[in-house]
């Protein structure tokens, strides 16, 4: 009985002290956004026109924008493929099913760096693959389409599939059946999917650090541009957003999901 | 592959995240919507190129019309520079002078842009600026730059020092011209360095105890190196082994008073976090007006390095009359001084020396007659062979 | 004659198309892993056999001097530390995730949602920033070291940034919340009957934590370190920020070679190498049973 007094005192200190660990920084970072401080490390008095410096800022808003068009990008043609690949790898047996599951994983653990450098030297030396969009689109795929795969393989084998057999007995050809059965049946598992990539995509620093090209520069590679050369009260403020952003997220969805109850 | 098992069979996640995504799409398309400038209609009776004559100031020569009507065809320009850089105002008063849209990409480092030429010989840019000579050697080995047409370029021409088209590596500027150049030194805080060795390169490569992980240096092994060199009393380029065997030592030595490596120390140095940094004179000066206490020096006797900025214009650049137009303007002589001004580097246009800020002025003036001249370049030795190879086992041992 | 043969030939033809049903599902990611994963990855393995001309261009003649270099002491350092410093901060993040996930689960209900959202609602910031934002928080003049100073504790500054220590503490606070999920995850999936049953049977709740509870969540374990561990192999942010560029992991060393000498064969053997060790760390651990776990989890 003493232990789980212990215990049950120092799990909750230990657990304050992590979260404080976890988002100290961030709060740091938010309350400095507002800080009249010129480099952003200092409270000097509130001040929002770091904020106002973003929305003038077109460096930004183009970085933003493009951000938002990669990522964008990644989710279709990941989940596509990802979605396909784990309906094959659970729906049938074939001959080299085992080593494509392994495969599959190879791009997910090689780190960061030498992904981007190998297909930074793949893209500039062997195929001629421009450097900027299409560079970072397929970069970015081949690291997220897998991870749709196994999101999506994952939530397969807890789902109901007798409706698509029924589907397929009652003469349905495979098209429809995937349109009206099959695709709904997975829409939960590919919305999963998206929401991971999306975020990830949009956060990818290393690897469109090798394969970006002109005109391409991402928000990622936009602040780092910025750190380097310590103009860094706009950092706070872009960071505050990425935070801010999630919170409202979580607000709409509390106000659609009470509209539905009402 | 965060997040994962969070997000099992929690709708509200989704539904969370699809939030987030509208939120994420109404900002950047916020934007988009902003009022379109209103375009200005062409002036009867004039073409575009005599409304550009005629709106230079004096001094300032404008291109061929042939170059400009290309120019103004081909209507935008791809640069390549450093990030936070040059001022702001260079690049939207050119934009609309000519009509042009720019766009911009950054590297932060100056191996950045070498490496990037060996991997894709064929880079989209039409103008790389601010890489030294040593970087234009690797770059101009590579064959990718285009020969520039000095026609084009009255301005230049006109204004040019004539020791900044002689150098050995590209006699008559015909791949590269000179946008400005500087020196290499040091700065200190003054709240907490005193030193009786200043300006000698000794307070950066041999300091006091006291200023043990106070210091930094720029992260970049020919340029953090070639210091060492100087302050040993060898030429910044050297390829010799025995020099370079003390400049490893002086190094390994220097590392626990090492606080970072950083090329652009600024916030270190203001906020009073790194006491002794390299960098480089100009750089002193635009710091020197944000934060009295610090303060640059410009090491002698030992002497220092020459730092340049070129401007190429790669081969198979789309836009190669743009960016003729481009170094012309930026030769206009209170174009030069403006950016020379900004940026605090040193204009290699005397006419341009009048329209320079009179505190920008002064603080040149306290270089030593013939000190500039006396500064070493980093050559071709350092950049290849034996030199490449010993400055780099040095470097990736001191970082290691 | 001929065309009974082509008939046949048709039919077998169609036979094996209709036998290869899931091409349609597993070509295109077949392609695309072949395309951008396999050949680039094979590129990069020729190219770090070949040797480097004085001007850094890639020549046509085979070496083995890339790999012969990388026997440096300044690279076996480097390699050296990026494994201690993964390690360190699997165990950290183990040592510091597992009460944290336990607290969690024990909280139950609502609040299990609430406490997992906030440790994973830090990680949706940019990377890069929160990394700034941490170096602004250890710096000298940094909050920590200002409140340390105020309450007295220490007479002058703590030296955090640009130390080894920062770098693992950077690890650790960009790598904690995967190590959180997956053990958050695994006991969430226990039995509390069977911890029920081992109560009954009068086990203390340590006892019990370590012959029950903790041998089940051996796989949330291991997926966790795959999450932290192998990642920390390839990180190079994290030394270049908080590291002030001097304390040097394996990934930047492939970075410096790549993009700042535009070493290709150097930097290409690194990768190879670091590839090598990931993978076998891998295959290893699916082979301990932690790719169900990991599929588990997704």
């Amino acid at each position: 009985m003493e232990t789980k007094n212990i215990t049950s005192k120092i799990l909750p200190v230990s657990a304050i002290l992590v979260y404080l660990f976890l988002w100290l920084p961030t709060i740091v970072l938010v309350v400095l956004s507002f800080s009249n401080n010129k480099f952003g490390i200092k409270w000097e008095g509130f001040t929002l026109r770091w904020y106002a410096d973003i929305i003038n800022n077109v460096g930004i808003r183009n970085a933003l924008k493009m951000s938002l068009t990669v990522a964008l990008v990644t989710v279709v043609l990941s989940t596509i493929i990802g979605t396909l690949t784990a309906y094959g790898l659970y729906k049938y047996k074939f001959h080299g099913k085992k080593f494509l599951r392994t495969s599959i994983l190879l791009p997910i653990t090689v780190p960061y760096v030498v992904t981007g450098g190998a297909l930074l030297v793949f893209f500039t030396r062997v195929v001629n693959i421009p450097l900027g969009y299409p560079s970072i689109i397929i970069a970015h795929v081949t690291f997220s389409a897998p991870l749709a795969t196994f999101v999506v393989l994952g939530r397969m084998g807890r789902i109901d599939w007798t409706l698509e057999e029924a589907s397929a007995d009652l003469g349905a050809n495979v098209l429809t059946t995937w349109r009206k059965v099959t695709l709904p049946v997975l829409l939960p598992a590919i919305i999963a999917s998206a929401a991971l990539i999306f975020p990830w995509s949009f956060d990818d620093f290393t690897i469109t650090y090798f394969v970006c090209g002109i005109g391409t520069t991402t928000l990622p590679i936009y602040v780092f541009s910025q750190l380097r050369y310590g103009a860094t009260s706009v950092i706070n403020t872009i960071g505050t957003i990425f935070v801010v952003l999630p919170v409202i997220g979580l607000l709409l969805m509390n106000l659609l999901q009470k509209k539905k109850v009402s | 592959m965060k997040m994962k098992n969070f997000l099992k069979g929690k709708r509200e996640v989704y539904s969370f995240m699809a939030g987030a995504l509208v939120v994420l799409l109404l900002l950047a398309g916020l934007p988009a919507c902003a009022p379109a400038a209103e375009e200005e209609g062409p002036a009867a009776g004039e073409t575009a190129y005599d409304k550009y004559v005629a709106s230079l100031s004096e001094g300032e020569y404008p291109v061929p019309c042939e170059c400009f009507e290309q120019a103004q065809e081909e209507g935008e320009l791809n640069i390549y520079d450093w990030a936070e850089w040059w001022p702001e105002e260079i690049y939207t008063d050119f934009e609309e002078e000519f009509g042009v849209k720019i766009v911009r990409d950054n590297f932060a480092s100056e191996p950045e842009v070498v490496a990037k030429f060996k991997l894709n010989p064929e880079m989209p840019y039409d103008m790389i600026t601010g890489v030294a000579i040593r970087s234009v050697i690797q770059i101009m080995q590579l064959d990718v730059l285009q020969e520039i047409n000095h026609d084009w370029l009255p301005n230049v021409s006109a204004y040019i020092g004539k020791e900044f088209t002689e150098f050995e590596y590209d006699p008559g500027a015909k791949y590269s011209v000179f946008s400005d150049y500087g020196t290499d030194s040091y700065w200190y805080n003054t709240e907490y360095v005193d030193d009786a060795r200043i300006p000698s390169w000794a307070v950066l490569f041999e300091p006091d105890e006291k200023y043990k992980g106070k210091i930094t240096l720029v992260d970049d092994m020919f340029k953090s190196l070639a210091g060492a060199l100087a302050y040993l009393g060898y030429p910044v380029d050297s390829d010799d082994e025995a020099q370079l065997a003390e400049v490893r030592d002086l190094m390994m030595n220097l590392k626990p008073y090492v606080m970072a490596f950083d090329s652009y120390p600024k916030r270190l140095a203001l906020e009073g976090e790194a006491w002794i940094s390299q960098g480089t004179y100009g750089d002193g000066f635009i710091l020197n007006k944000e934060s009295g206490g610090v303060v640059t020096a410009q090491p002698t006797p030992e002497g220092s390095r020459l730092l340049s900025d070129l401007l190429l214009i790669p081969k198979g650049a789309p836009h190669p009359a743009v960016a003729h137009c481009w170094i012309n303007y930026l030769y206009r002589p209170r174009t030069t001084a403006f950016l020379c001004g900004s940026i605090g580097v040193q204009p290699c246009s005397q006419a341009s020396l009048e329209f320079l800020p009179e505190d920008m002025r002064e603080w040149w003036a306290r270089v030593p007659e013939g000190y500039v001249a006396s500064c070493g370049v980093i050559g071709e030795r350092a950049v290849t062979g034996k030199g490449l190879e010993l400055r780099t086992a040095i470097w990736e041992e001191l970082k290691s | 004659m001929s065309s009974s043969k082509s008939v046949g030939l048709r039919e077998k033809a169609a036979k094996f198309l209709s036998d290869q049903v899931y091409l349609p599902y597993v070509g295109p990611i077949s392609i695309w892993i072949l395309l951008f994963v396999f050949a680039p990855l094979g590129v990069v393995l020729y190219f770090s056999f070949l040797r480097v001309g004085p001007f850094g261009q890639i020549l046509n003649s085979f070496t083995l001097e890339h790999y012969r270099l990388m026997l440096k002491p300044t690279y076996i350092q480097v390699f050296m530390r990026t494994f201690v410093f993964s390690f360190g901060t699997n165990i950290i993040c183990l040592l510091i995730g597992y009460p944290l996930a336990y607290f969690i689960v024990r909280c139950g209900g609502k609040w299990k949602t609430f406490l997992m959202f906030l440790v994973i609602v830090p990680s949706w910031t940019c990377y890069l920033i929160r990394l700034y934002a941490l170096k602004t928080l250890t710096g000298n003049g940094g909050l920590i070291n200002e409140a340390l100073l105020n309450l007295g504790l220490i007479s002058s500054p703590l030296n955090i940034l640009y130390t080894p220590f920062a770098v693992v503490l950077g690890l650790v606070f960009g790598f904690l919340p995967f190590m959180v999920l997956p053990i958050y995850a695994s006991l969430e999936g226990l039995d509390p009957s069977l911890l029920e049953a081992s109560e009954d049977l009068g086990a203390t709740p340590l006892k019990r934590f370590f012959t029950v509870t903790l041998p089940l969540t051996k796989g949330g374990i291991l997926a966790g370190t795959i999450l932290v561990f192998i990642p920390s192999l390839g990180e190079w942010l994290v030394p270049m920020l908080l590291g002030g560029a001097k304390v040097m992991m394996a990934g930047n060393l492939i970075e410096e070679q790549y993009i700042k000498l535009g070493n290709i064969p150097a930097g290409s053997s690194i990768a190879v190498v670091l590839t090598t060790i990931v993978v076998l760390i891998i295959y290893l651990s699916v082979k301990m049973g932690g790719e169900e776990v990991l599929e588990r989890m997704m």
